[in-house]
């Protein structure tokens, strides 16, 4: 059985990147979300094994999703994503309960590694 | 990974973060220390650079990224949002866009940098003005007219290093609205929804001519399946035209753009307001309101609204207001451009008419106030000096009305001295398939987009009288001139032998007139398409339908034709 995935960004473009690339490498995408709210909702929804998720969002941001993710399920495997300039964020991410951290832009086959590490432990 | 594919995505949404930033720095101008719209900017910045650094455009992750560091220290470091700030953000939304132009055409990127990158990273707002010392307070009394452009508080929060946060942690944000990105929507090329819209109207075309054919069939049951299909097709017309409408928010950014730019240079200050941004329009007539649009508000600002001292002076807040409004009326947009300015007078419109020979003592004299602002319609009426004298009104008027005639719409003007000016376009929410009028002229068909057409009378000749050597009528209290069609198309004079003469009321260079058709042939639905060439060099004709009993008729823009 393929791992499922939610993909979390605002941008369009990057979500369809992202599920690009995770597909072609067998993932199985089920479901999108363009801000914090709606990753929280979806994620209560359709209980997806595995969520990247951007930080700088409107409404409600990556890290506050985070903890709202963590608290519905603590063992939700969780890699943050965001740009240059957040890195300040990864450790307060990891704290919450983030598996990871990945830095955009993405570079296809260290996303690949990191998947794939967060999902095998 | 190939990135080609993503390009065009990219472009759309880039341009989409470009657009919402350039609202977002006008709205900020009045409104600085709103938190989500600087967080909004915050957002965008850093989007796009994440977006572009993916493509690997560098260029662009270098501009959007020193965006992203400026608005990182005005929502965390103390920052004033001024105008600067704002200068700068929108000099790098420009060069973006220009950026995205060059890799576009698949043309080595032409569009340098330069120095912005720098004078984002290095920005430093301007001392604050020197105020008396006894006065700590902003100034906010409207009788102390401010320079348009002071940077609001900037002299009670001191300057900062970008490495100091002096400011307290920023306060909860209120929750911006969300911006729904359905997953299931689907992007579609707009000729496929021209070739749709096309599709339907020839349908519609086809529908008319079996219900043309039922007449002399008179079969119930082919009856009841066309009464049917055309209730089918209106659905599909409906929804096709919808696929097609666009919110008018789409072009917004350009009026915010060109009101800010044209208030800082005037340096009058004022506050410009947009109503109804999510009401839809065919996206053509959209592109084709752009720069009408432009004209008014450059009217209202430049020559409708007054200084800061005259307005105070005559008991109006220093601050004046330019209004955009948009609004649905049955299946029509009602878009109004309104200025609480010093408004126009009638007598000196039609003054400056007579002596610039446009109009003669004797037409002038027949004049309502109503159509003597609509003057400023007429070709020649104004030129730059001018304007002023008259209070403002005419350039470009006649072009604007001459672009909303095309599009099948009207233009109205109301305005009160020393209250303001309102200019009203109201215009069809969708084109190439619409209500006409269908007259007879001769052995000629013809139809008028019922837009055009005020109202239809049919008159008794002693209802008409003669002023000089025209003839007029009286409707509603105002006298009319009387055109004949069948002299515009070169076609003999009809006769009325009952002492019925028909006709409909439009607006022409301004006026209302009555135009004597030979018949009215009642209202049709049309599915108008081009006239391609020579027949589209010929003036007065708008394009052309087919009837259901399969007669051509063209379209006729009686505008143009008189």
């Amino acid at each position: 059985m393929a791992t499922t995935v939610m993909v979390v960004d605002d941008s369009l473009f990057m979500r369809k990147m992202l599920r690009d690339l995770l597909e072609e490498q067998g993932y199985q995408v089920i479901a999108e979300a363009a801000d914090g709210n709606e990753a929280v909702a979806r994620f209560r929804e359709k209980a997806p094994e595995l969520v990247t998720l951007d930080i700088v969002m409107p409404n409600k941001n990556g890290l506050e999703a985070l903890g709202e993710i963590m608290a519905l399920d603590p063992a939700a495997r969780v890699v943050m994503c965001s740009a240059v300039g957040q890195e300040s964020m990864a450790q307060e991410a990891s704290l919450a309960g983030a598996k990871a951290f990945i830095l955009k832009p993405f570079n296809p086959e260290h996303v690949v590694q990191v998947l794939r590490d967060v999902c095998g432990g | 990974m190939d990135m080609s594919q993503y390009r065009s995505l990219f472009l759309s949404e880039a341009r989409e973060y470009l657009r919402t930033i350039n609202e977002t720095v006008v709205g900020l101008e009045e409104t600085p220390e709103d938190r989500s719209g600087i967080d909004t900017l915050f957002r965008g910045a850093h989007s796009l650079k994440g977006m572009a650094a993916s493509m690997e455009y560098g260029d662009i992750v270098e501009v959007a990224h020193r965006m992203e560091d400026l608005m990182l220290r005005v929502r965390d470091m103390g920052l004033v949002f001024d105008s600067g700030v704002a200068d700068l953000l929108l000099e790098g939304s420009d060069l973006i866009e220009r950026m995205m132009v060059d890799l576009e055409a698949d043309r080595e990127p032409r569009t340098p940098a330069g120095d912005l990158p720098d004078r984002l990273a290095g920005y430093t707002p301007p001392p604050p003005p020197p105020r008396k010392a006894a006065d700590p307070a902003p100034a906010a009394s409207a009788a102390e007219p401010a320079p348009a452009q002071a940077t609001p508080s900037a002299a009670s929060v001191p300057a900062v290093e970008p490495a100091v946060p002096s400011t307290p942690p920023p306060t909860p944000v209120e929750p911006e609205r969300t911006k729904e990105l359905e997953v299931t929507s689907v992007r579609v090329k707009t000729e496929l929804l021209d070739h749709l819209a096309n599709l339907t109207g020839e349908l519609i075309t086809n529908k008319n001519r079996l219900l043309s054919i039922n007449r002399d069939l008179a079969s119930p049951q082919l009856g009841e399946a066309v009464g049917e299909t055309a209730k089918l097709l209106r659905a599909l017309h409906d929804e096709v035209m919808k696929v097609r409408l666009m919110p008018f928010e789409a072009i917004v950014d350009r009026f915010q753009r060109s009101v800010r730019a044209l208030a800082k240079k005037s340096g009058k200050e004022l506050h410009f307001e947009i109503v109804g941004r999510e009401i839809g329009l065919d996206r053509s007539i959209l592109e084709s309101l752009v720069d009408p649009i432009n004209h008014m508000l450059r009217n209202a600002v430049d020559h409708g609204m007054e200084e800061s001292a005259e307005r105070v002076a005559a008991g109006k807040p220093a601050r004046g207001v330019v209004k955009l409004s948009v609004a649905r009326d049955r299946d029509r947009v009602l878009v109004t451009v309104s200025d609480d300015g010093r408004g126009m007078v009638p007598e000196r419109m039609i003054a400056s008419a007579i002596r610039k020979g446009l109009i003669s003592p004797d037409e002038a004299s027949q004049l309502s106030p109503r159509q003597a602002l609509m003057l400023s319609c007429i070709p020649g009426f104004s030129t730059a000096r001018e304007v002023t004298d008259v209070s403002g009104r005419g350039v470009g008027m006649d072009a604007v009305n001459a672009s909303i005639q095309k599009l099948g719409g009207t233009l109205a003007i109301e305005s009160e001295p020393g209250k303001g000016t309102r200019f009203t376009l109201a215009l069809p929410m969708t084109i190439a398939i619409i209500h006409a009028l269908v007259v007879q002229c001769g052995p000629i068909k013809g139809a008028v987009p019922v837009t055009a057409v005020l109202r239809t009378v049919e008159l008794r000749r002693h209802q008409m009288t003669r002023v000089g050597n025209r003839s007029v009528f009286n409707l509603d209290g105002e006298a009319l001139p009387l055109l004949s069609l069948n002299r515009a198309l070169g076609l003999p004079l009809g006769r009325f032998p009952d002492g019925i003469v028909p006709l409909f009321v439009t607006e022409a260079k301004g006026r209302r007139v009555g135009i004597v058709v030979d018949r009215l042939l009642g209202q049709h639905e049309l599915f108008i398409k081009p006239l391609g060439r020579p027949l589209s060099k010929l003036p007065g004709l708008g394009g052309g339908a087919v009837l259901g009993d399969g007669e051509l008729i063209t379209l006729l823009d009686v505008a143009d034709l008189l």
